[in-house]
């Protein structure tokens, strides 16, 4: 049995109020950095098939990283190999798991954004991993949160 | 004086024709920048910003037989469900519903567009924002 981490371990330290920001399938993503274990240049991944579930997967410290498809949830991937594309290694509940995104364009103070909760009139359980929007200098970034995406790449 | 009731905002001429109660209408916007989200029900195109706060655009497409939203202006209206953009004609303008008549659709195509209001012989489907919010939600 998989023994459950306690919030911040494995974590990046001190990132408790840090935003990345990073790019993919043409929408502006935000990820608490402390949520993130690792931040890998893709071009540099190792990709195998997992014998067990079929699905790409790449290998990660030695391991094989789970890497759930959020196309219908944040737009196509990078492809693999592609330039300037980055792999987020993510804190999962139970373990971690990977999100391809673009360019990464920085990491930010949590204050420099506006929060507001994405309009109920749009919101569809199971079709979105992000409820909250963030905004900075006229850019909408939707808060992808570990626990949303872990639900969505199930 | 008639009441503010008793005023339609009509948008567009031809295919873009639309009218709506100028009541329910808080602003106009020309061109705003409006951002496209993923993962939004059928009928939505993104949100677009009003006084800060998100606000849901209606997608520029045809929603039913009669019923199709397009320009480039978005129009803020009150739903019961909140503000929605809809997306309207440039040059809108406000008439007396008493200068037109509003004419039920006797083909009932879909409760959304049951009335038009015509005005100097052209015909603005009357959207009931309301209704059509209804229909779209999953």
């Amino acid at each position: 049995m998989t023994e459950e981490k306690p919030a911040g371990e494995g974590c990046m330290a001190g990132s408790e109020s840090l935003k990345l920001v990073a790019h993919r399938g043409g929408y502006d993503l935000l990820f608490s950095v402390s949520e993130l274990v690792e931040i890998v240049a893709a071009d540099t991944l190792q990709w195998e098939t997992d014998d067990n579930s079929g699905l790409r997967a790449c290998r990660f410290r030695g391991e094989l990283l789970a890497m759930p498809d959020f196309t219908d949830f944040l737009g196509p991937a990078p492809a693999e190999g592609a330039m300037n594309s980055h792999l987020l290694v993510v804190t999962g509940r139970f373990a971690p798991f990977g999100v391809l995104v673009g360019d990464v364009c920085g990491i930010f103070a949590a204050g420099q954004f506006r929060y507001r909760d994405l309009p109920p009139m749009l919101r569809v359980p199971g079709r979105q991993c992000y409820i909250r929007l963030a905004f900075r200098q006229d850019k909408v970034l939707l808060c992808c949160d570990a626990a949303g995406l872990e639900a969505c790449g199930q | 004086m008639m009441s503010p009731d008793a005023r339609l905002a009509l948008f567009g001429e031809k295919r873009d024709a639309l009218a709506c109660h100028a009541n329910l209408i808080e602003a106009v916007f020309e061109r705003p920048a409006v951002f496209v989200l993923p993962g939004i029900p059928d009928g939505f195109e993104g949100i677009c910003l009003f006084r800060d706060e998100p606000v849901p655009v209606l997608g520029r497409q045809q929603f039913f037989d009669g019923l199709t939203l397009q320009g480039d202006d978005l129009a803020i209206c009150r739903s019961e469900m909140g503000l929605v953009a809809v997306p309207v004609a440039a040059g809108g303008r406000i008439v007396e519903i008493a200068e037109g008549r509003i004419e039920t659709s006797r083909e009932d195509v879909s409760e959304c567009m049951a009335d038009c209001f015509i005005y100097q012989n052209l015909r603005y489907p009357l959207l009931d924002l309301d209704k059509l919010l209804l229909q779209l939600q999953p």
